[in-house]
């Protein structure tokens, strides 16, 4: 069955049951990535944005469970497949690039043997081709020297340089979608840009969809057509990035673009959310964002859970100040 | 890594050099006059004990007797038993083999306990099954090694007779009754270390599989036979060749109560009877000995690992 | 006021995990049959009964009689008081002594530190059986002897600690406030680096006592420590080896107090180590 979309997400559910009680890091999730479409994930840390694109590839471990709901990858539900289907599937039709690259190559083989162990698995390429390969990859994403980097060992890179290794591992089977999980938190400014670039003209050439994970709206102008914010486990909005950016609608991406500073701010204070992070294992009831929300409904959004409505086409919120339920009345 | 291996070296010289002075000084920290102390039971005449200082060069000042010592231990006269009446060399030589196959057996038993047993705990920490690890290896640390020896001996050797009690036949002699003399005393050692080994094996072998480039290795596609064999093993390989330098410390220690219960003929058993006999001579000897022992596996388990990181070997 | 709280906590942490609870309480009843010894023993540890000599477990002797016809329950009970005794000193000593060098050393670096860490490397290449032996054959056998030896092969992994606490604790943003506002040197010891080493000294103090248990019997087995006759475990065991065919019991009782007691130190130091662990905290 053709799908029209890539990826479709309804309902996702992973739960954390830790000793001290139950995580939602993921509470009932849905949303589509379409081909060649490229989706920001924005949130703060603890949102559940990282989880979302882990339980994409079940990659959950204890004592975490994907407990409900179905992803559609080209129309087949990735939750019903066998563990050996899902390792077809890693690395080949769906990626993810890693936060930390000074820790996601293993220190005892070199990036060469590394990246021709996934050519060889996928593509069943002979030693000789995956080779080549190899260092073609290398060279795309911009390794200067390409063929002696291949024998050299992940400790003799740098920061910048393991994350361009890593994106080339990423890339090296040409998937159709690519997740890229804060690629670059974890750089400095400068490599940052570098990276950005990079994973822009990649983008560019090759044509696969992407899943930004972020908590960086200029990531996001930059690289997204479509941004889904999340909240405590929840999305609260969602809509193409450029309504997003100029019309926020949901307190919480307002208060979270507000954060940012501008060349005009200079002078005046920062403007972080006030208020702590939501306690995974008791979220607040009702809306989770109530208690740091200046526009919170009293007996409203402290009861109730808004749902997920489209405000304006294309673009989704979950908040009471859109809905109809004024007075205690819900009017659909 | 050649300059790594160097450093190591001069550092564990360093190292050896104070030791001996260490060793050295026991005789001398002795309450007492060290001749009358080691003489005394067999030597009353005033006469006679001057003549032994003399000989002895116990009336030099004390560097002068410390290089002389140190030449002759580098020169290899470890001087000479008072009670055996024969070189210290030469009995630690005589005894030696049954030490170091007692070693060998007990750090056998232990790895082949521990290396399983960490790798079952850890591959799913918190669960039952983990706790049961965790509970044998808690057991192994808390019980005294010659207590379990002793009732290894009265349960397999006096009760059930399968198995001696005392003595050591060399296994390059004779294989299975060499065997035989080696399992109780192996045993005894391997399974109260297996305690202590478990539980680095458990973590770190954890510590490897929650690492994030077995996350990455499993993002990649790879099948879970591969992320455990291929990459997760090689890493948690590195760090048991450290155990092993560890393990021979405990076990070097160890053996002294040990041989003596099993009547092993070991450098463990030669220490003691030195002690007791006050033949402190043997005691230098016996104690340096030991400590260059520990010395050796140490720098060769540092070689080793030296080569087998890839981060040190390639620096 | 705050250090109260602060002490409140721990404690609360530290009674909510099992190991550590469990492990308190089988420590409680070794050191109440300790203390209480008088009181509990049945019969006196050191004189001898000829007549009931090497008889088995029964209501009037629990655990059986050895060789001299002592009571092996009463002897297993005042041996507690040794082996506590023991390892309580020589690690209280080794921890005290341990932690001054080793903050000394960390905290003012350079020759200081060199000097310690070159002293504290060589003993650690000696392994820790061997340099209390080396001790008592210098000093001689005897219950302070081995007191002296083991405080001196138990120091060494208490240097290292807080030395590497101290090496942390110099860095730390406060430590260099005090330092740049004048603060005397001592004060901020005192004040700033000690606490610091509280709790892992706390644990490695209570793992280091369990093996001072397992060493003190060792010891009293060859003969070098506690002297008959005194009940200590191990002397007990190394008597009972003898007739050990004809009275196992002998041998079995002492060497499970033993094991019983290092197992309660070892459960207590776990538990404190989980509890104090500051990343399992959420």
């Amino acid at each position: 069955m053709e799908s029209q979309n890539l990826l479709e997400i309804y309902n996702l559910k992973t739960y954390f049951f830790t000793r001290r009680g139950v995580i939602r890091a993921v509470d009932g999730v849905t949303f589509k990535i379409g081909h060649h479409e490229n989706v920001g994930l924005v949130g703060e840390s603890g949102s559940g944005k990282s989880v979302t694109a882990y339980s994409i590839l079940r990659l959950i471990d204890y004592p975490g469970r994907i407990i409900d709901g179905k992803i559609y990858y080209k129309g087949e539900n990735l939750l019903e497949k066998s563990l050996k289907e899902m390792t077809m599937i890693r690395g080949k039709e769906i990626s993810i690039v890693m936060q930390d690259p000074m820790t996601a190559l293993n220190p005892v083989y070199t990036i060469g043997q590394q990246i021709v162990e996934t050519l060889i698995k996928h593509l069943k390429l002979s030693k000789k081709e995956a080779k080549d390969r190899a260092i073609q990859l290398l060279e795309m994403v911009g390794i200067p020297s390409a063929e002696t980097r291949f024998y050299e060992y992940p400790h003799k890179l740098s920061g910048g340089m393991r994350q361009r290794v890593v994106i080339a591992i990423a890339l090296s089977c040409n998937p159709s979608l690519l997740i890229a999980d804060e690629p670059t938190t974890n750089l400095d400014v400068t490599t940052q840009a570098e990276i950005l670039n990079l994973l822009q003209e990649l983008k560019r050439k090759i044509g696969m969809s992407t899943l930004f994970i972020t908590h960086n709206f200029g990531i996001v102008a930059q690289l997204c057509d479509e941004v889904v914010v999340m909240y405590a486990g929840n999305i609260v909005e969602q809509s193409d990035t450029i309504s997003l950016l100029s019309e926020p609608l949901h307190p919480y991406t307002k208060a979270l673009l507000e954060c940012i500073p501008k060349k005009e701010s200079t002078g005046k204070r920062l403007n972080p959310i006030p208020g702590m992070p939501p306690n995974p294992i008791q979220p607040p009831s009702g809306c989770k964002f109530h208690p740091r929300c200046k526009y919170a409904i009293k007996e409203i959004c402290d009861k109730i859970t808004p749902q997920l409505l489209e405000v304006t086409p294309g673009h989704i919120v979950a908040c009471h100040l859109y809905d109809n339920i004024r007075g205690g009345e819900v009017v659909s | 890594m050649l300059r790594h291996i160097i450093s190591t070296l001069i550092s564990g010289c360093i190292n050896l050099f104070f030791i001996t002075l260490i060793v050295f000084s026991i005789l001398h920290l002795l309450p007492g006059d060290p001749i009358v102390i080691m003489f005394g039971m067999w030597e009353q005449n005033p006469q006679q004990i001057e003549f032994l200082r003399h000989k002895y060069g116990f009336d030099q000042p004390i560097y002068i007797q410390y290089l002389n010592w140190l030449t002759q231990i580098l020169s290899g006269n470890f001087g000479e038993s008072i009670r055996y009446k024969e070189p210290v060399l030469k009995l630690i030589l005589e005894r030696l083999p049954a030490t170091l196959w007692l070693i060998l057996g007990s750090m056998m038993i232990s790895l082949l306990i521990s290396i399983p047993v960490g790798i079952m705990s850890a591959s799913k920490p918190h669960s039952k099954r983990d706790y049961l690890g965790m509970l044998f290896a808690l057991f192994g640390i808390s019980t005294p090694a010659f207590w379990l020896g002793i009732m290894l001996i009265l349960v397999f050797s006096l009760y059930l007779r399968i198995l001696p009690a005392y003595g050591f036949v060399n296994p390059l002699e004779s294989p299975i009754e060499g065997l035989k003399t080696l399992t109780l005393p192996s045993i005894t050692l391997g399974v109260v270390l297996a305690g202590t080994v478990t539980r680095t094996v458990r973590s770190n072998m954890i510590e490897v599989l929650y690492s994030d480039y077995i996350k990455f290795a499993r993002l990649k596609g790879m099948s879970e036979r591969t992320v455990l064999y291929k990459h997760a093993l090689k890493n948690a390989l590195i760090p048991i060749i450290t155990i092993v330098g560890i393990q021979t410390g405990i076990l070097l220690g160890g053996a002294v109560v040990i041989e003596q219960i099993f009547g092993w003929p070991g450098i463990g058993r030669l220490i003691l009877q030195a002690v007791y006999t006050r033949d402190y001579f043997l005691v230098q000897g016996t104690i340096l000995i030991y400590a260059i022992l520990f010395f050796l596996v140490n720098l060769t388990m540092d070689i080793i690992y030296a080569f087998i990181d890839p981060r040190i070997r390639y620096e | 006021m705050k250090r109260i709280i602060l002490i409140k906590e721990k404690i609360s942490r530290i009674l909510r995990n099992a190991n550590a609870l469990i492990g308190l309480v089988l420590i409680a009843i070794v050191f109440f049959f300790a203390i209480f010894a008088d009181w509990i023993a049945p019969y006196d540890p050191v004189i001898s009964y000829p007549s009931e000599a090497l008889q088995p477990p029964t209501f009037r002797h629990f655990m059986g009689t050895d060789d001299l016809g002592r009571d092996i329950f009463s002897r297993v009970i005042y041996g507690a008081r040794i082996s506590l005794w023991v390892s309580f000193t020589s690690t209280i000593s080794a921890a005290i002594i341990g932690t001054i060098l080793g903050v000394i050393a960390g905290y003012f670096g350079k020759i200081v530190d060199i000097t310690v860490s070159r002293f504290n490397e060589i003993l650690f290449s000696i392994p820790d059986i061997l340099l209390a032996l080396t001790i008592i054959a210098i000093l001689g056998p005897g219950t302070d002897q081995l007191i002296v030896a083991l405080a001196i092969a138990y120091t060494p992994i208490f240097i290292r600690l807080t030395r590497s606490i101290a090496l942390k604790s110099r860095e730390l943003p406060y430590v260099e406030a005090a330092k740049a506002i004048g603060e005397k040197e001592i004060n901020i010891i005192l004040r700033c680096i000690l606490p610091n080493c509280v709790t892992p000294v706390l644990v490695q103090g209570t793992l280091t006592f369990a093996y001072a248990i397992l060493a003190e019997a060792a010891f009293s087995f060859l003969a070098l420590g506690t002297q008959p006759p005194n009940p200590s475990w191990g002397r007990m065991l190394s008597d009972a080896r003898v007739f050990m065919l004809t009275a196992p019991w002998a041998a079995v009782f002492p060497g499970i107090s033993i094991f019983f007691t290092s197992l309660a130190f070892n459960l207590f130091g776990d538990g404190l180590r989980d509890a104090f662990d500051v990343r399992l905290q959420t």
